[in-house]
C-alpha cells in the first residue's frame, strides 16, 4: 500500500493537516451542538482558541502593536492556557460537589478540596497535607489548577489521566483513607447524588462515573488570560519591561528547557538534582524522595519527579515534592544551583521571579490570588 | 398450478438476487477506506514521530506538548484500526489484531524510550547552551587575572568538551575522558580556589555533554530502531491481504448477480406487459358492463321515474325517504325535495301516526318480508285518500338490511266502485226479496178469495146446472174454468216465489230419489199418454230434494204434454264433468222448438202455445230455471221443430259459494 502523498512531506515545521483536521472538527462540533442546542452539553465556554491545538501554530506570529503596525514574533517555547475547553457541563457541575464532598472519606472530614483550595491556588500551603485522623501526607500537595493539562499525574507520573488519579487520594490511609465500596454506599444513601447521577450516566452510581465526573471538574479548572498569556497572544503591554527580561533570563539560564509547552513543565520527568547532590545536601531520604522509582523500580528513575507546572506558581508556596522552598526566590535559586549548576546574581533572580509572577491565571474570570 | 410455480420462479429470482448482492455487497468500500485512511494515518504519525524526535536533538528550547500529542493521537488512531472491516474474516480479523498488538507494544515501549529522551535532552540541551556560555565568562575572568596555564589548559578542554557530539566525534573516548579528569584533578587540587566551585560546576555540565550526548544519541537510535514501520507495513500488507481476499470472495457472484439481475429486468418487463395487457382487457370488461348497467340503470330509473299510478319510493332503515318518483309527487303530492329525508309516517292520518302504525308496518315487514295495506293516507294538502301500500325490506348482496321499498297505489276510486256496487246488490237483494215476498204474500192472499170464488162458481155449476139457459151454463163454465186457472196460476206463482223463499238446506242426495216423486206425481199423465221414461244411472248429489223433483216434474210434465200423436219417449242421462259440475241430459222426442225461442221459454208467463193447444200456466220452465240457478247451475236446451227437445242442466257435485250464500 502507498502512502498518501499528502501525509509524507511535511515536517514539523508544515502544519500537518490530520491534526489541524481535528482541531477544526472540534471547532465545528462546538457550533453544531450550540445549533441544535444539544441540552446537556451547556458549554462551559465556546470560545474556542486557536491556539490551543496546532490549528494556527506557526513559526512566526502576526502580532499588531498598539500604533497598528504589525510586526512579527518568533513562537515562544511557553503556549497560552486556551480560554475554553469543552466539557459536560453537568459533570462538571457534578465533579464539583463531589470534588467537595467530604464523604469521599472514611470519617467524612476530608474532601478533595480541603487539600485542593480552589481559593488558596489550588493547594493549602502545607509542606504536607493533613488527611483523615490528622495523618500527615509525605508529599507536597500539588496544585490542581491546570492539572489536566498536565502528561501524567502525581509528583511521581504514577496516573496516567486525572481519572486514575482519583483512586489515589481516596484510598490513601494517610489522605482519605475509604474504598470505592464505602464511597459508593454513602452516595448511594444521597437521594441528591442518586438524582444527579442518574441524570447523567445510564448506569447511576458506579467507580468509574464518580471518577469521570471528578476528572471533568479537574478538567474545567484551567486559568487562561495570565498576564504572559495575553503578551503571548500579542497584547505586548501585558507585562513590564522588567517581566519581558526576566523571561528572557528564564530562557537563557536554561529553565525553559524543563519548563515548557502550555503548562509550563508538566510534561516530562526529570531527576531532582541534575547538577547537584541535593538530597545530600537537604539529608534525610525518605522514600518519596525515591520519585518515579517507587513506580517503576529502575534505579535510573531514584529521584525523578514529574516537572512541575509553574502556572499560578506565585500562588502555591511551598515549593518542591518536599514543600522545602519557603518562597519563590528560594525555589529559584536551589533550582538553578541543583537543576542547572547556576549561582543567579540578585538582579536576574528578581527578575525571574517577577516573571514567574506574571503566570497567575484566571479561573472563572477571576484572577487568582 | 401455473400461477403458484410463477410465484416460486419469482421469489426464487428475488432470493438468488438479494443472496449475491449481499455476498457482493459485503465487500463494503466505505469500510476500507475508512480503515486504509486510518492506516496512513498512522503511517504519518509515525513517520512525524521520528521526524520529530530527530529534530529535538538539535532543538536547544522547544516545547515537547506537540510530541505528546502526536503520542496520544497515534495511541487513539491505534485504538480505531481496532474495529477491522466486517468482510475480512475471523482469520483475517485475528492476523490483523496480532499486528496491531505488537505495533501497540512498540508504542508502549517507544514512551517509555520516549519519556527519558525527553528528560535526557532537556538536560542536555541546557548544558549545551550553558557551557558556550560560561565559556565566554571564563575567558572573561582569565583575563582579570594573572595568566595561569592550568587554567588555560581546562579552559581549552572545556572548549573540545563543549564542542564534543556537536559534529561526529573526533577524539578518541579515553582522550576525552582524560581532559574532563584534568579538570577535575585541578577541582581536587585546589578546594580553596576562587574558580573551583565554577570550574567542577562547567565539569559537570561537560560530563552531562560527554555522557548524556551519548544516551540521547542511543535512545534516538533506539527510538528510530524501533520496528514501527515494518510493524505498521506489517499490520498494512495483513489487511491487504485479506481485502484482496475478499475482494475475490465478493468478485465470484458478480457474473451470477449480473444474470439473475438480467433475468430479473426480463422478468419484470415480461410481467409489466402481462399485467397491462390484461389491465387493458379487464378495463374494456368493465367499461362495457359499466356502459351496460348505466344502461339498464337508466332504464329502470326512468320506468321507475315516470311510473305514475305508483308511488315508489325508497326509505332507510329508519323509514326516511331517499328516493321519490313521478307517481309518489302526483299521488302525494310532495315534489322529491320537499320529501328526501323526512320520515314516512308523516303519510299517515294522526291517529295512525299516534298509534305507531307506521313503525309497526316496517317492524312487520322486516319480519315477514312483505306486507300488505290498505287504508287512509294523507297528501300533503291534507285531503285523504285511499291507499293499497307494499312495504318490502332491501337488503344488500351481503345480507344486510339497507332500508325498504314502499310502493303506494291510490285506490280510492276503485273502492269507491265498489263500495257502489255492494250497495247496489245490497238493494237489488232487498228488492228481490221484497218481491218474492209480495209474490209469495199475494198469491198466498190472493188464494182464499178465489177459493170462495171456485167454490161458489161449482156449487152454482153444480145447483145451477140446466137450470139456466144455456148461455148461462156456458158463463158459468167459463167461470168454473177461469177460476182454476186462476188457481193454478197462483199455485205455479206460489211455487216459484218459493223458491227462494221457502228453500231447503242442501243434502246429499241421490238423483232417483226426486225423479221418483216427479214420476209418482205425474203418473196419471205418462199413463194416458202412454210416456216412456228411462234413465241413466243418476249421481248423488248436494240439492235441495223436494225442488229437484218439481224440476223433474215440470221438464217432464213439458215432454209428456209437448208430444206429437204418438206416445212420449223421455230419457234421462247424467254425465260428469271434468270441471266438477254433473251435466244432466233430459231428452224427449217431442215437438221441438226453434232456437230463437230459447231465451224465451224460461221467462215468466211465456207461451209459445195457446192454450187450447197446449194447456199450462207459463211459469214452469222459469221455475226450473230458478231452481237450477239457486243450485249454482244453468239450464238450457237444444232443440229444433220437430225433432224433439233435450233439456240440459249442469249441477255442481258440492255446495258452492253460491249455494251457500243463497240457502243464507
Amino acid at each position: 500500500m502507498k502512502c498518501s502523498p499528502n501525509f509524507r512531506h511535511h515536517s514539523r515545521k508544515t502544519k500537518p493537516p490530520l491534526a489541524g483536521k481535528g482541531n477544526l472538527n472540534i471547532c465545528s462540533s462546538v457550533v453544531v451542538s450550540l445549533r441544535i442546542g444539544f441540552p446537556r452539553l451547556t458549554l462551559i465556554a465556546v470560545l474556542c482558541i486557536c491556539s490551543m491545538g496546532r490549528s494556527l501554530a506557526a513559526d512566526i506570529v502576526l502580532v499588531a502593536d498598539s500604533n497598528g503596525v504589525v510586526m512579527t514574533k518568533p513562537r515562544e517555547p511557553i503556549r497560552p492556557i486556551p480560554q475554553s475547553i469543552l466539557l459536560d457541563a453537568a459533570k462538571v457541575s457534578l465533579g464539583h460537589k463531589l470534588f467537595e464532598e467530604k464523604m469521599l472519606s472514611h470519617d467524612n472530614t476530608v474532601s478533595c478540596a480541603s487539600c485542593h483550595d480552589l481559593s488558596a491556588g489550588g493547594a493549602d500551603h502545607c509542606v504536607h497535607s493533613v488527611g483523615i485522623h490528622q495523618a500527615e501526607g509525605e508529599i507536597n500537595a500539588p496544585t490542581v489548577f491546570n492539572s489536566g493539562l498536565h502528561f501524567k499525574q502525581f509528583w511521581d507520573g504514577r496516573a496516567d489521566s486525572l481519572e486514575d488519579q482519583v483512586d489515589g487520594p481516596t484510598q490513601s490511609d494517610k489522605e482519605m483513607g475509604s474504598t470505592w465500596e464505602e464511597i459508593i454506599a454513602k452516595l448511594e444513601h444521597s437521594t441528591e447524588y442518586k438524582a444527579a447521577f442518574g441524570q447523567i450516566y445510564t448506569n447511576g452510581i458506579q467507580r468509574k462515573n464518580v471518577k469521570d465526573a471528578i476528572a471533568q471538574f479537574e478538567r474545567s479548572l484551567i486559568t487562561p488570560n495570565s498576564r504572559f498569556d495575553r503578551y503571548l497572544r500579542g497584547e505586548v503591554t501585558a507585562i513590564t519591561a522588567e517581566e519581558k527580561e526576566g523571561y528572557r533570563k528564564f530562557k537563557t539560564y536554561g529553565c525553559i528547557t524543563c519548563h515548557q509547552g502550555v503548562d509550563v513543565g508538566g510534561n516530562m520527568f526529570q531527576p531532582f538534582g541534575v547538577l547537584g547532590d541535593y538530597f545530600g545536601d537537604r539529608g534525610s531520604v525518605t522514600k518519596a524522595d525515591l520519585g518515579r522509582f517507587n513506580v517503576t523500580g529502575n534505579d535510573e528513575d531514584k529521584f525523578v519527579f514529574k516537572v512541575p507546572s509553574l502556572r499560578n506558581i506565585a500562588l502555591t508556596a511551598p515549593y518542591f515534592h518536599d514543600g522545602s522552598a519557603k518562597t519563590l526566590e528560594q525555589a529559584v535559586t536551589t533550582m538553578a544551583k541543583y537543576q542547572l549548576g547556576r549561582e543567579l546574581p540578585p538582579k536576574d533572580l528578581e527578575q525571574i521571579v517577577l516573571f514567574l509572577k506574571t503566570l497567575t491565571g484566571e479561573y472563572n474570570g477571576k484572577l487568582l490570588r | 398450478m401455473k400461477k403458484t410455480a410463477i410465484i416460486a420462479l419469482a421469489a426464487a429470482l428475488v432470493a438468488g438476487l438479494v443472496f449475491f448482492f449481499l455476498k457482493v455487497k459485503a465487500f463494503s468500500d466505505r469500510e476500507h477506506e475508512r480503515f486504509q485512511a486510518t492506516l496512513w494515518q498512522l503511517k504519518h504519525l509515525d513517520t512525524l514521530f521520528n521526524e520529530v524526535v530527530l529534530e529535538a536533538r538539535f532543538a536547544l528550547a522547544d516545547n515537547y506538548d506537540d510530541l505528546d500529542a502526536d503520542a496520544e493521537q497515534t495511541g487513539r488512531t491505534l485504538e480505531d484500526l481496532k474495529i477491522t472491516p466486517a468482510f475480512i474474516d475471523a482469520a483475517g480479523q485475528k492476523a490483523i489484531e496480532s499486528a496491531r498488538l505488537e505495533y501497540k507494544s512498540l508504542l508502549a515501549q517507544r514512551v517509555k524510550l520516549f519519556e527519558r529522551f525527553k528528560s535526557q535532552n532537556a538536560t542536555l540541551a541546557n548544558s549545551r547552551r550553558y557551557l558556550p556560555v560560561a565559556l565566554e565568562e571564563l575567558a572573561r575572568r582569565l583575563g582579570d587575572d594573572p595568566f595561569d596555564r592550568e587554567l588555560g589548559l581546562m579552559a581549552n578542554d572545556l572548549t573540545r568538551l563543549a564542542l564534543n557530539r556537536l559534529t561526529s566525534p573526533d577524539e578518541a573516548p579515553e582522550q576525552t575522558a582524560a581532559r574532563l579528569n584534568r579538570i577535575n584533578d585541578w577541582c581536587a587540587r585546589h578546594p580553596d580556589r576562587r574558580e573551583t566551585a565554577f570550574f567542577s560546576s562547567l565539569a559537570r555540565h561537560a560530563r552531562i555533554i560527554v555522557t548524556g550526548s551519548g544516551e540521547v544519541d542511543t535512545l534516538t537510535r533506539q527510538l528510530l530502531a524501533l520496528p514501527s514501520e515494518a510493524s505498521i507495513q506489517k499490520l498494512s500488507q495483513a489487511y491487504e491481504l485479506n481485502v484482496a481476499q475478499a475482494m475475490r470472495r465478493a468478485q465470484q457472484y458478480r457474473l451470477p448477480l449480473y444474470v439473475l439481475s438480467f433475468l430479473a429486468v426480463v422478468g419484470l418487463v415480461c410481467a409489466f406487459w402481462a399485467l397491462r395487457s390484461s389491465n387493458r382487457r379487464l378495463e374494456h370488461r368493465v367499461q362495457e358492463r359499466t356502459r351496460e348497467l348505466a344502461n339498464s340503470e337508466e332504464r329502470f330509473r326512468l320506468i321507475v321515474e315516470n311510473v305514475k299510478d305508483y308511488a315508489i319510493l325508497i326509505l332507510d332503515t329508519e323509514g326516511k325517504v331517499t328516493s321519490w318518483n313521478t307517481g309518489a309527487e302526483k299521488i302525494k303530492g310532495y315534489k322529491a325535495e320537499e320529501i328526501i329525508g323526512r320520515h314516512f309516517s308523516q303519510f299517515y292520518p294522526p291517529e295512525a301516526q299516534a298509534s305507531g302504525e307506521p313503525q309497526q308496518g316496517l317492524v312487520e315487514a322486516l319480519a315477514k318480508g312483505q306486507i300488505e295495506d290498505e287504508g287512509w293516507r294523507v297528501r300533503k294538502d291534507g285531503s285523504r285518500f285511499f291507499a293499497n301500500v307494499i312495504i318490502t325490506p332491501i337488503y344488500d348482496a351481503l345480507g344486510r338490511h339497507r332500508g325498504f321499498g314502499k310502493i303506494t297505489r291510490d285506490i280510492s276510486e276503485r273502492k269507491h266502485v265498489e263500495e257502489k256496487l255492494a250497495d247496489q246488490a245490497a238493494e237489488l237483494k232487498r228488492s228481490n226479496q221484497e218481491l218474492e215476498q209480495f209474490a209469495y204474500v199475494a198469491s198466498h192472499d190472493m188464494r182464499e178469495p178465489l177459493r170462495a170464488v171456485t167454490g161458489f162458481a161449482q156449487i152454482l155449476k153444480k145447483n145451477y146446472h140446466d137450470k139456466l139457459d144455456k148461455a148461462a151454463d156456458g158463463m158459468i163454465g167459463h167461470i168454473v174454468e177461469g177460476a182454476k186457472r186462476m188457481a193454478d196460476l197462483i199455485d205455479d206463482l206460489l211455487a216459484l216465489s218459493s223458491i227462494g223463499a221457502k228453500g231447503k238446506p242442501f243434502e246429499n242426495s241421490a238423483l232417483e230419489k226426486p225423479l221418483a216423486v216427479a214420476l209418482e206425481s205425474l203418473s196419471v199423465a205418462i199413463q194416458e199418454r202412454g210416456a216412456i221414461v228411462r234413465h241413466d244411472a243418476l249421481p248423488t248429489l248436494p240439492v235441495d230434494a223436494s225442488q229437484m223433483a218439481l224440476l223433474f216434474q215440470n221438464l217432464i210434465g213439458n215432454a209428456v204434454k209437448f208430444c206429437r200423436d204418438r206416445p212420449p219417449e223421455i230419457h234421462i242421462g247424467a254425465t260428469h264433468g271434468a270441471d266438477g259440475f254433473w251435466t244432466i241430459s233430459l231428452r224427449d222426442n217431442g215437438i221441438g222448438m226453434e232456437a230463437k225461442y230459447f231465451e224465451r221459454i224460461f221467462a215468466m208467463f211465456q207461451r209459445l202455445h195457446t192454450r187450447n193447444e197446449y194447456p199450462g200456466t207459463g211459469i214452469g220452465l222459469a221455475i226450473c230455471k230458478k231452481i237450477v240457478e239457486r243450485h249454482g247451475g244453468r239450464i238450457w236446451p237444444e232443440s229444433a221443430p220437430g225433432k224433439g227437445t233435450t233439456f240440459y242442466f249442469v249441477l255442481p257435485d258440492r255446495h258452492t259459494e253460491y249455494g251457500q250464500h243463497s240457502t243464507n
